[in-house]
This record gives C-alpha cells, sequence and structure tokens, in this order.
C-alpha cells in the first residue's frame, strides 16, 4: 500500500509516491492555474495553460505510462476542472468514467460536461464574476460548491446544474472580501443529505468555517480565523481534528480542539454551532514562552509554523500524520505533523535551472502497489478492458436532449466469479451433496429414524438397484447359491452313483443270464 | 506425507463402496492442501485418480456422480490434481455426459439420473472454469475438447435449458472465437426457447436473454470487409449495439398494438415520441421472436402483449446489466423513451377508443394488461438507475412525471384510487424502489413535491391495508339481501363455510412480507432526510413507524433493522413541527440499544466549550467534583470522592460542574448541568437553588425546564467579551439533535478525551 502522489507545474508534471521511489515525468504537461487537473478514475485530466485544450494521461499503478493518451480540445481555455463522480449507491457499481466534468473559463463562465458522453449539458455564463479557483463535488455529488476570486463561494445543486437553463446557485456565501483561494470540505458525511463542515480561505487574510446544513436555511457561519498574511490553501485532516493553512511564508496547523494548556488537559472545541467565533492566529515563537490561556481569553490561538517558504497547496496523507505542501518553487515537501519537521522533498525531473513556478495542482490518492510483474497479474483482461475506455470528444454545442444520447459504460465484472476463480464453498457444496445423496438413497418405503443394520440392507438392494450395496448382496448371495448348488450336486451325484451302481450290478446278473442261456 | 492424514490409499478401497456420511467425510479431507504434493503423484495419487476415472467411466449412476464431487473437490483444491489430471478428466466428462445426453429428451429420466446429469454438467463447469486462464492447461486440455462441447451442451440447451445455458453463455463470454461456427445452431435453440418464453422459470428466462446478448461478442462475419474503412477506428461494441437496436425496435411495434385500443392520438406528446421510436434495423443476427397472436374478440390474448413487453424488458436488461470485454455505448435517450412511452400507457390520462366495444371482459382485461405494461418500463428505469447512476439527471423531470402516471387515479378525477392501489401493491412497491434509487442522485431541492408526498400515502395505505375482508362482507351481505326466502335453504348450503370468516376474521389475513416494510422504510427513510414533509406525512410516517416498530417487537422480539434506522431518521429530522420522538425511540430500543442514540444521549466530542481532560492520578479530586456529577452519574460506580460540602466548591469560583462525559447516562441530565453551568458561572446563587432540583421530571417538564432556564440565561447573560470564554454553549433541548456528524472519530490522537469533565477552568 503506497500513496501516489500527482503534481503539475506550469512546464511538468510528476506522478511519484510518498513511501517508496519512482518516479515518472508527463510529457507535454503545463499547468498554471490552480485545481486545474482532475482525475478520472485513472485517467489525469489537465487543462492546458494558454490553449484551449485538456491532456489526458494514464496514471494507473500498473503502468507507468509518460506519454500523453488523449487530448481533448475545448471551447475555450479552461483555468479549473472538477469532477462528479457517479457512485450508484447500493449497488456498490464502480463505473470508469465520472459523471460530469465541471470546467470553468478564466472569466468565471462554468462548463458541465457528461463525461459519459461528451455532451455538453449546460454553459453557465457569468457563474462567478471571476475567474473560479477551485470547484469540488460533495456528498456522493450531489452538490458543487465553486469558489471564486470574486470572494463569492456558491454552492449548488447538481440536478439543477444539469437541468435548468439557468441554473440558480443553492447557497451564496460572500462573507470574504478578496478572492477565496482554497476551500476544504469535510471528509467525514454521511453519504445522503448535505451535513458537513466547509472551510475557506482567502486572501483577505480568514478561514472561515460553515456548517452545511439541509436543515438549515443558509450554512451558518461557526468561525473566523484571522491570520497574518493573505492565505493561499487549505486542507483538512482526515478526521477534521486539524486544518492546514498555507501562506506565502508557509503553513499553520491549527488544531480544532485547541489545547489551553502545554500538557493538553484542558480542551477547546474552537467550532462551537449557533455562535459566531472570532479568533485571531498568532504564530508560535521558538523558545518563546506564553500563556496559552490569557491569549486564548483575549481571542488569539497559538498556531505552529511548519515550513517557511511560499505554500501554493496542501494536502493531508491518508492517515494524516503527513501533510505534503507543494512549494512555491516547483515541488513538494512531505512533512511530519507532529515534529513539523520535512521528511522527503518531491521534485520534477527537470534539466537543472528550469524556472518552474509554483506547484499548480497536487493530487494524493491511497492505493495498493499492484505487481509490475505480468505475470502475476491477475485481472490483465479487466486492464485491458478499461485501457480500451476513452473519454469521449467534449461537445462545443449545448445537448439538446434528443437522440440516442449513447453513453459510454462498462458493466462491472461479477467481481465474485473474476477475482476468485473459483470460490468453492466448502461446507455448503458438502450440504448439496448430502441432498444429492438423498436423492439416491430415496426410497419409496418409509424408514423409521432409527437404523438397523441388518434391516437397512435389504432395504437397500431393493430400492437401490443400482447401489453398490448390490453388489455386496449379489456377492453373499451368490455364495449362498453356490453352496446350495454343490450340495444339489453332491445329491444328484450320490444319487447317480447308486442308480449306475444298480445298473451295473443288474447288467451284469443280465449278462451272466445270457451266458448261462447259451 | 504426514501422518496426520489419511492416506489416498486408504480412499482407494473405499471409493467405491462409500456412501454418505462416509462420502462427505471423504470429500472434505480431499480439499485439505495435505495432498497437494508432488511427491504423491507417482504412486499414491495416480493410483487414486485412476480409481475416480473408473468410477466416472461407470456405467451406474451413483458412481459418476460421486466421481463428479470427488472430481470438482480434488481439482479445485489440489494444484498438482488439476494440472497432472486436468485434460483426461475433462475427456471423460465431456463422454460421460455425452451418452448421459445422447437420449436424454426421448426417455424418461429418472430423477437419479437428472441428479447425476447436473453433477456432470457442474463438474464440467467448475472444471474449465479452473483450466481457462492458465495458459498450457488451456491450450492441451480445453481448447481441444471445446469444440465438442459447445455442440453437445446446446443439443442439450433443448432437454435442460437451466442446466446447459449458464455454461454456454460462460463459453461465448470466455471463448467468444471458438464458438463461432456454432452460432447458428445456438440461436436456432434461443429462438425455440423464446417459443416458449414465458413457461421457463425466472432464473432460466433470465440466462436465456443474457446467452441472447452475448452472442453478439461473436464477431459478424465479414465484419471488416471494408477494407479502405479500416482506417476509420469503429466502435469495438458495434455489433452488441446493433443487438440491442433490434430488440429497442420490437417495443414499437407491440406498443402500436395499444394504440388499437387506447386514444393515443389524444396525447400529442406520446404519438411524438412513438414515432420516434427505433426501427428495425434488419442487418442482426438475434434470434427471432415468434408472432403475436392478439384478438380483440379473445380479451384474454391482451395479456401476451404485456408478456412480450416483459421479455423484450428482459432482454434489454441483459444488455445494460451484462459485463463485456470492451466499453459499451448505451443509448440512454432511446431507453428513457422506451420507459417512458411505457409508463404513459394508462387510462388515467388516455381514452379508450371510441369505437372500442364495451363489455366487462375486454375492458377489465385491458385494465389489468396496462398496469404490467407500465410495469416494465418501471424496470427498465430501475434497471437503467442501478447502472448508469446520475446520468439519468438530464431526463429527471420526464421520469418523475412518468413515473406519476402508474398511480391509480380515480375515473376522471385526479384523486388516488387507493381500492387499485391495493391491485397494484407489488407494482408500487418496485416504483417505490425505483423511487429510492433514484432520489439518490438529487439534492434536497426539488421542485416537484407531488409524487413524493403522493408515494409516502400510497405507501401507508398499502402497508396497513389488511386483505380485501371488507368487500367479502359486503358481498356476502349483498347476495343475503338478494336472496328472497325461497332460495334461503340454497344461499344457507352455499355459505355453510363462511362462518368462519364472520367468527376468526384475522385468520383469513395474509402477513405483508418483511421486504416490502424494507422497501418502505427506505423511501421514508430518504424521504425525511431530503425533504421537508408536510406536517401531514410527517406525523403519519411517525405513527406509522412507532407502531409497527412496538408491534414487531411484541411478535418477534426485536425490531427490525430498517426500522431502527427510520426511528433514528425521525428523531435527526423532526420536520417543521419539531416535534421528537426521542423518548420514545430510546424506550423502544432499551433492550437493545442503539448507537446513535447513544450518541444523541450521551454525546462524546465535547459540546462545551473548553473540556479538562481527567488525570487518573490526580490529587484536586475534591475540588474537581461537585454535586453535579451526584446528578448526572447516580449509578456511576467511578471511585472519585464526591463532594459533601458543594457551597465550598461553587464559592471557590472554580470548576464547579463536572460531567462523567462518557459514562452518564440521561441526556437531559447531560444537557441540564451543562445548562447549570452555564448559569452557575454567572449567577451562582440562583445556580445553586436550581440545581438542587430533583431529578424526577418527566421528558416534557423537563424540556420546558431547560427552555425556560435558557430565556433566562439570555436575559441575563450581559453580551461581554468575558462570556465567549465562559461556557455559555447554546442550549440544545433533548429533542434536537447533535450537528455534529462525525461523533464517533476515535482514531486514538491526541485529540482523543477519554473522560472529560466538562467545566469552565478559566474562571481561576
Amino acid at each position: 500500500m503506497d500513496e501516489q502522489v500527482i503534481f503539475t507545474t506550469a512546464v511538468s508534471g510528476t506522478v511519484c509516491q510518498v513511501h517508496s521511489v519512482g518516479q515518472a515525468n508527463l510529457r507535454q504537461c503545463a499547468a498554471s492555474t490552480p485545481n486545474s487537473a482532475v482525475l478520472m478514475g485513472d485517467k489525469l485530466l489537465v487543462a492546458q495553460a494558454n490553449k484551449a485544450l485538456i491532456n489526458v494521461y494514464s496514471v494507473d499503478s500498473r503502468s507507468k505510462k509518460e506519454a500523453l493518451e488523449q487530448r481533448l480540445p475545448l471551447p475555450e481555455q479552461l483555468s479549473c476542472l472538477a469532477v462528479v463522480e457517479n457512485h450508484t449507491g447500493d449497488a456498490g457499481v464502480h463505473q470508469q468514467l465520472p459523471y460530469l466534468l465541471l470546467g470553468s473559463t478564466p472569466s468565471g463562465k462554468l462548463y458541465v460536461w457528461e463525461a459519459g458522453s461528451g455532451k455538453l449539458l449546460t454553459v453557465k455564463a457569468m457563474a462567478h464574476y471571476q475567474a473560479i479557483t477551485k470547484m469540488q463535488a460533495i456528498i456522493n455529488g450531489k452538490y458543487v460548491v465553486t469558489a471564486g476570486a470574486d470572494s463569492r463561494l456558491i454552492i449548488w445543486q447538481t440536478a439543477s446544474l444539469v437541468l435548468e437553463e439557468e441554473p440558480k446557485p443553492l447557497y451564496v456565501l460572500h462573507d470574504h472580501t478578496l478572492a477565496i483561494t482554497d476551500f476544504a470540505v469535510s471528509n467525514a458525511h454521511n453519504g445522503k443529505y448535505l451535513n458537513s463542515k466547509l472551510y475557506t480561505v482567502s486572501e483577505d487574510m480568514t478561514v472561515r468555517c460553515y456548517q452545511l446544513s439541509s436543515q438549515l436555511e443558509q450554512p451558518q457561519l461557526l468561525a473566523t480565523f484571522t491570520f497574518p498574511l493573505a492565505l493561499t490553501s487549505i486542507a483538512l485532516d482526515p478526521a477534521d481534528r486539524c486544518l492546514y493553512v498555507g501562506t506565502r511564508e508557509g503553513a499553520f496547523a491549527l488544531p480544532l480542539f485547541y489545547k489551553l494548556d502545554s500538557s493538553g488537559a484542558t480542551l477547546v472545541n474552537l467550532l462551537q454551532p449557533g455562535k459566531h467565533q472570532i479568533y485571531s492566529i498568532v504564530p508560535e515563537q521558538a523558545g518563546v514562552e506564553v500563556n496559552k490561556q490569557e491569549l486564548y481569553r483575549m481571542g488569539q490561538l497559538l498556531c505552529s509554523k511548519m515550513l517557511s517558504c511560499h505554500v501554493s497547496l496542501i494536502r493531508v496523507s491518508m492517515d494524516g500524520s503527513m501533510v505534503l505542501l507543494a512549494t512555491g518553487s516547483g515541488n513538494c515537501v512531505v512533512v511530519d505533523t507532529y515534529s513539523k519537521q520535512p521528511v522527503k522533498e518531491l521534485a520534477p525531473l527537470l534539466a537543472p535551472g528550469t524556472q518552474t513556478g509554483p506547484v499548480s495542482n497536487i493530487i494524493t490518492r491511497s492505493m495498493t502497489v499492484k505487481s509490475d510483474s505480468l505475470l502475476q497479474d491477475l485481472n490483465l483482461a479487466d486492464a485491458r478492458a478499461t485501457e480500451a475506455i476513452k473519454i469521449p470528444a467534449l461537445a462545443k454545442t449545448v445537448f439538446d436532449k434528443t437522440g440516442t444520447h449513447d453513453i459510454i459504460y462498462c458493466a462491472p465484472t461479477d467481481t465474485l466469479s473474476s477475482v476468485l476463480p473459483r470460490a468453492l464453498d466448502l461446507p455448503q457444496y458438502l450440504d448439496m451433496i448430502a441432498e444429492e445423496d438423498s436423492v439416491f438413497a430415496n426410497t419409496p418405503v418409509t424408514r423409521s429414524t432409527v437404523k438397523v443394520v441388518g434391516e437397512l440392507a435389504p432395504a437397500k438392494a431393493e430400492a437401490l438397484p443400482a447401489s453398490s450395496a448390490e453388489a455386496q448382496q449379489s456377492a453373499d448371495d451368490t455364495d449362498a447359491e453356490v453352496a446350495r448348488l454343490r450340495e444339489s450336486l453332491q445329491q444328484l451325484t450320490g444319487a447317480y452313483k447308486d442308480l449306475r451302481a444298480l445298473h451295473e450290478k443288474l447288467y451284469e446278473e443280465h449278462e451272466k443270464l445270457l451266458q448261462t442261456s447259451k | 506425507m504426514t501422518s496426520q492424514v489419511v492416506p489416498l490409499s486408504t480412499f482407494v478401497q473405499h471409493l467405491e463402496s462409500c456412501e454418505g456420511y462416509e462420502f462427505r467425510t471423504m470429500i472434505k479431507m480431499l480439499a485439505s492442501p495435505a495432498y497437494a504434493k508432488q511427491q504423491l503423484l507417482k504412486d499414491e495419487l495416480s493410483v487414486f485418480m485412476a480409481k475416480v476415472l473408473k468410477l466416472l467411466r461407470s456405467k451406474d449412476d451413483y458412481q459418476v456422480w460421486k466421481g463428479c464431487h470427488i472430481a470438482t473437490v480434488f481439482c479445485t483444491y489440489n494444484p498438482v490434481v488439476l494440472c497432472s489430471f486436468g485434460g483426461e478428466l475433462m475427456g471423460i466428462l465431456y463422454r460421460a455426459l455425452e451418452d448421459a445426453t445422447k437420449y436424454y429428451g426421448d426417455s424418461v429420466q429418472t430423477e437419479q439420473r437428472k441428479v447425476m446429469v447436473r453433477a456432470l454438467v457442474k463438474t464440467l463447469d467448475t472444471l474449465m472454469d479452473l483450466i481457462r486462464g492458465k495458459p498450457s492447461l488451456t491450450r492441451e486440455a480445453l481448447t481441444p475438447h471445446l469444440s465438442a462441447i459447445i455442440p453437445m451442451l446446446i443439443s442439450f440447451g433443448r432437454c435442460e435449458p437451466n442446466l446447459s445455458l449458464p455454461v454456454i453463455k460462460k463459453l461465448l463470454s470466455k471463448h467468444s472465437t471458438t464458438f463461432r461456427p456454432h452460432v447458428g445452431k445456438l440461436k436456432q435453440l434461443l429462438t425455440e426457447l423464446y417459443g416458449h418464453y414465458q413457461s421457463l422459470d425466472p432464473v432460466t428466462r433470465k440466462v436465456v436473454c443474457d446467452t441472447a446478448a452475448y452472442l453478439h461478442l461473436t464477431q459478424k462475419p465479414g465484419n471488416n470487409a471494408n477494407e479502405h474503412q479500416a482506417h476509420h477506428k469503429s466502435f469495438p461494441d458495434e455489433h452488441w449495439r446493433a443487438g440491442l437496436f433490434s430488440v429497442l425496435s420490437q417495443f414499437g411495434p407491440v406498443v402500436r398494438l395499444w394504440g388499437e385500443i387506447l386514444d393515443i392520438g389524444s396525447d400529442e406528446n406520446l404519438a411524438r415520441l412513438l414515432e420516434t421510436l427505433p426501427r428495425d434495423t434488419a442487418n442482426d443476427t438475434s434470434p427471432l421472436l415468434p408472432a403475436l397472436t392478439v384478438d380483440i374478440n379473445k380479451p384474454v390474448t391482451l395479456w401476451h402483449i404485456s408478456a412480450r413487453l416483459e421479455q423484450l424488458t428482459d432482454m434489454v436488461e441483459s444488455f445494460i446489466r451484462l459485463p463485456t470485454l470492451f466499453p459499451t455505448r448505451i443509448p440512454l435517450g432511446e431507453l428513457v423513451k422506451v420507459s417512458e412511452i411505457l409508463l404513459s400507457l394508462t387510462t388515467n390520462y388516455l381514452p379508450l377508443k371510441r369505437g372500442l366495444r364495451r363489455d366487462a371482459a375486454l375492458t377489465g382485461s385491458i385494465r389489468s394488461a396496462l398496469p404490467e405494461t407500465q410495469l416494465q418500463g418501471i424496470r427498465l428505469l430501475r434497471c437503467l438507475s442501478d447502472h448508469i447512476g446520475k446520468n439519468l439527471i438530464t431526463y429527471m423531470p420526464a421520469i418523475l412525471s412518468s413515473m406519476e402516471l402508474f398511480i391509480p387515479l380515480k375515473d376522471k378525477k385526479t384523486s388516488i384510487d387507493y381500492q387499485k392501489c391495493v391491485d397494484l401493491q407489488n407494482g408500487l412497491l418496485q416504483l417505490t424502489a425505483l423511487m429510492n434509487s433514484i432520489a439518490q442522485h438529487l439534492g434536497h431541492k426539488v421542485e416537484e413535491m407531488s409524487l413524493a408526498i403522493k408515494l409516502v400515502d400510497i405507501c401507508a395505505y398499502i402497508i396497513e391495508h389488511k386483505q380485501n375482508l371488507d368487500s367479502a362482507f359486503s358481498s356476502t351481505s349483498g347476495t343475503a339481501k338478494a336472496a328472497g326466502g325461497a332460495k334461503k335453504k340454497e344461499y344457507k348450503a352455499k355459505t355453510g363455510s363462511m362462518s368462519d370468516l364472520f367468527s376468526h376474521p384475522h385468520k383469513f389475513l395474509h402477513p405483508v412480507p418483511l421486504e416490502n416494510y424494507t422497501v418502505v422504510n427506505t423511501y421514508y427513510n430518504m424521504a425525511l432526510t431530503h425533504w421537508k414533509l408536510p406536517s401531514t406525512q410527517q406525523a403519519k410516517i411517525t405513527k406509522y413507524c412507532i407502531y409497527y416498530s412496538l408491534s414487531f417487537k411484541e411478535k418477534l422480539g426485536y425490531i427490525p433493522q430498517t426500522f431502527i434506522e427510520l426511528l433514528n431518521t425521525i428523531v435527526l429530522f423532526p420536520g417543521k413541527d419539531r416535534f421528537s420522538i426521542l423518548p420514545i425511540a430510546v424506550h423502544l430500543l432499551k433492550e437493545t440499544g442503539d448507537p446513535v442514540f447513544d450518541v444523541l444521549c450521551n454525546p462524546k466530542l465535547p459540546l462545551e466549550m473548553i473540556q479538562i481532560r481527567r488525570q487518573p492520578t490526580s490529587s484536586e479530586d475534591d475540588t474537581a467534583t461537585s454535586e453535579a456529577e451526584e446528578y448526572a452519574a447516580p449509578a456511576d460506580q467511578d471511585d472519585e470522592h464526591l463532594s459533601d460540602d458543594e457551597h465550598t466548591t461553587v464559592d471557590d469560583g472554580v470548576a464547579t460542574n463536572a460531567v462523567m462525559g462518557l459514562n452518564n447516562l440521561v441526556s437531559s441530565e447531560t444537557l441540564r448541568s451543562e445548562q447549570d453551568s452555564a448559569l452557575e458561572t454567572q449567577h451562582p446563587e440562583q445556580a445553586r437553588t436550581s440545581n438542587l432540583v430533583p431529578d424526577e421530571a418527566s421528558e416534557g417538564r423537563e424540556d420546558a425546564r431547560i427552555f425556560k432556564k435558557r430565556s433566562s440565561s439570555d436575559e441575563q447573560d450581559p453580551p461581554s467579551k468575558r462570556t465567549r470564554a465562559v461556557a455559555a454553549q447554546t442550549p440544545v433541548p433533548a429533542a434536537v439533535p447533535v450537528d455534529n456528524g462525525e461523533p464517533e472519530s476515535d482514531d486514538g490522537s491526541d485529540f482523543e478525551i477519554p473522560e472529560i469533565e466538562l467545566s469552565d477552568a478559566d474562571e481561576e
């Protein structure tokens, strides 16, 4: 098991792992705006800088392909991409292609394509008044959150984005005063209805936390954290324990259960429902002892700093123990969350001296590492099937909902029968044998449950003309028969001998008589 | 060989004679990996396998049957056997099966023989599965036999389609090239089976459709005839798609038959849709369906239309459901159109044709056949929703409105005909299940709520409906009145056995299957979480849930899981009225307990502003505890000393109120003590008195008290900066759920709080 990291800069695209070596350099990859790359299953889509084009790469763990797999021409240049996944719920069906591909232009126009057919479903002009900085589908793709440089954050219903000609936002949040650079939505949600927490960061130096709920008329602002610097990015611990906020001069770790004393005996839950709290963040200075309680009383929180360079994006590893900080100089630093020390640095393979610019995208995903050996690959056929899926060309005109509307779909193979060639359930199989056996042993005579061996044998012999008991029985029978026959043979032989002897005697007498008469 | 296992030579002696338990034990032992050793190959194993092969060659059904099972288990668990004897076994099995099936259809088969043949087919199937994918074994053992096995299976399919077709289906999908020469024969077989499709059992029907679909995996000969077109990369699913379209094209003519009966022209939209249905492409190799005989003078023949539509739907479902090696293009637009048309065929809005004879038999047949036709639309949509998922959203308005057409309406009115709903119970439950499947793709803001609300009412009616005894009663009384005095004797004779109906009516009730409750509960769950229902429906659901939970508890001794989930949902989503059933729900589940209610009533995450983590070796035990702990955890066996003198602690102005976060028992108490802590810090004297209020209050009173207190605290709370640090958390009434979505996130981090005292420590 390992965690794959994919990050792009204005001139490079790199695929590598957190815990193991090995790196692939994606060719012709140039992404300059944040969140302009997105994963579609095993395919990486990168909206190219200064071109109306999306490059598609295959980044699965099996094949380490660096070459471009597909090019998708676009109606205009896109700066931000997102997908809406298509999990079909209880059936657990996993499709290769997601439901929607969302793309936004630098002017804030929102394109909605259906990934399975390439049809353009909606174009929402002026979705935001300036460039959209990040889009994300939440709650199993039921809602889409978009944040823009126009300092607004909008929550859409996916269904209304698709169905309505002029989609109306579900909620619009405009508490920030400058561009919203990033947001994070709590990973823990129930998957069915909207009930989650949303954290936004903005250039106005604040992080705002909202409670989203379908029960509420409007998302509720729970807390605002003010920082001393403009904020660039945010990441959330997988279990919502900590916020990692990136700035131009380093990253901050803000525990949401804040310790009031150094021993950690007193904790504060910073996100109180029903109350809007404002805190200001004070960077922790090494060697300076401060009274945290005193600070807290004044509404100040002490925060540790993780790196002191331009952090453009942050991701947290799957177990929450490591943070990946994408820097302004084009590489990624893996930092241990506990000690706040850098552990590893991931850098693109480029000629020395190449100016990369800041990292524009960083995508992490955990995966089981599959064997490189072709001999040991279990699902070669499946792999071939997935590779065959091509993302259909993206349409430039809005779909009018007529015609056949072909969806590219690869029905999942029955995992039980394909992964395990034959999972023979032995106990169940034995039960089946017993059941079938009863057919052979079935007799028209009602048998009592107590079986007497002596009685059973003849009964079986009747009922089972074809069973092995018959052979046994017939063997016994033959022995008896032989004995009987032998006996009768002896009797007969004896009788014959007597008769013969009598006949001999009489004949002799007769001979004698004849001779005497002569 | 280790001494622990029985040597194979022992089995050899008993192989022919063993039966029953002995045989089963032997099979069980053969599964042991101890026999999977190459050293065995030389002596024991070959002797044993020779015996097994002899069993399979035997003329005795029982011996062959035994041989089959030994071969299955031994080959499955023993790779050595599979590799060394796989080919031989395949050959013998094939010959045995051929002998057994040669005159199978011509003579009467005994039960034993059928079992033997089934075992043979299953073993052959298993063996082929095991061999497949192993390159040299496939080359040596499987491929040479396939060309003989396939025609044998196809001809056997005439007698036992349920046995041979699953194997054929698998061979088609895995060895489509080898299968190609036999496609014509298989098509003939499938055409025959289509002839008596409705008399097959459902599993076989499914396999027949699947096989017909997989027939399109074999490349059509001459597909690449046009060489200069080869550089236009054709889709890999061309043939598959042609098959699907040929099935879709057959919907049109069948649906148009209804046009002879219903006045489709009155609905322009429907007429237009019908026009645009796919036409027959005529270049497909699908097996042919028999001609349909419908005679309006024999009204019962109208049912053939729905039967045919059911078959067509089965066939389409196969095309959507089956996994293929290549991605397929699913014509979603056409499929939705077909289901929309099927659902539109209802007498709710379409009148019968004018010239139609109106007799009871004809109209009755029409009215009974139409819902069956509509049901196929529902099935098709369900299949699409399960497989294609969110892509259906594009057509959601049309789908929802056509789904509504299934709900029977009273003649020339818009109100629901509940009497008909009972007859359509099964269909309506399927409709509900479809709604469950579809709604998971939608958000909580839906424009059109009429279908959702109607379904809530209908579900409640269907579930609560108790057999149509009422009509039985009324009809008997009717006949009684009609019967004159002269006929009284006759009437009595007729209704002699009717007395049971009057004296024991409950004995005639059929229990509602638990699955129906599951469907309904899932729907209610979904409706409550997604939408704000009107109070009437909310109350209906609440009542239904509590009543049936209790009645199941009485009858079964436990509450089914779906009811528990529904109770949870009702508590979490109290609707517009904000009336909570938390006490009822907790009471219902008090024996078994429930994690959701546990978290609701004993919140584990800090609700308070400031938490003090209890130090296990602390010496400040006396000051940290208070009289509130006595309240909060009266049954708590914690060995912390309880303070005798609460006044001193209060006067200290230190943390006065501590609750054992994890151990406290009753929610109201938690809430109250939190509330008290808030109050106390501001008005210690007042709080002290309120703390001394005994704990016997009922739930209602409890709530009232909390609210009252909040109002008082709100009034007296000056909005100073200081109060922010103070534990002035907005009190949550016992009824209102915790908004925090992830209360159980115990992750072993340093944020974990094993034992919590709620306090406002910064007061010092």
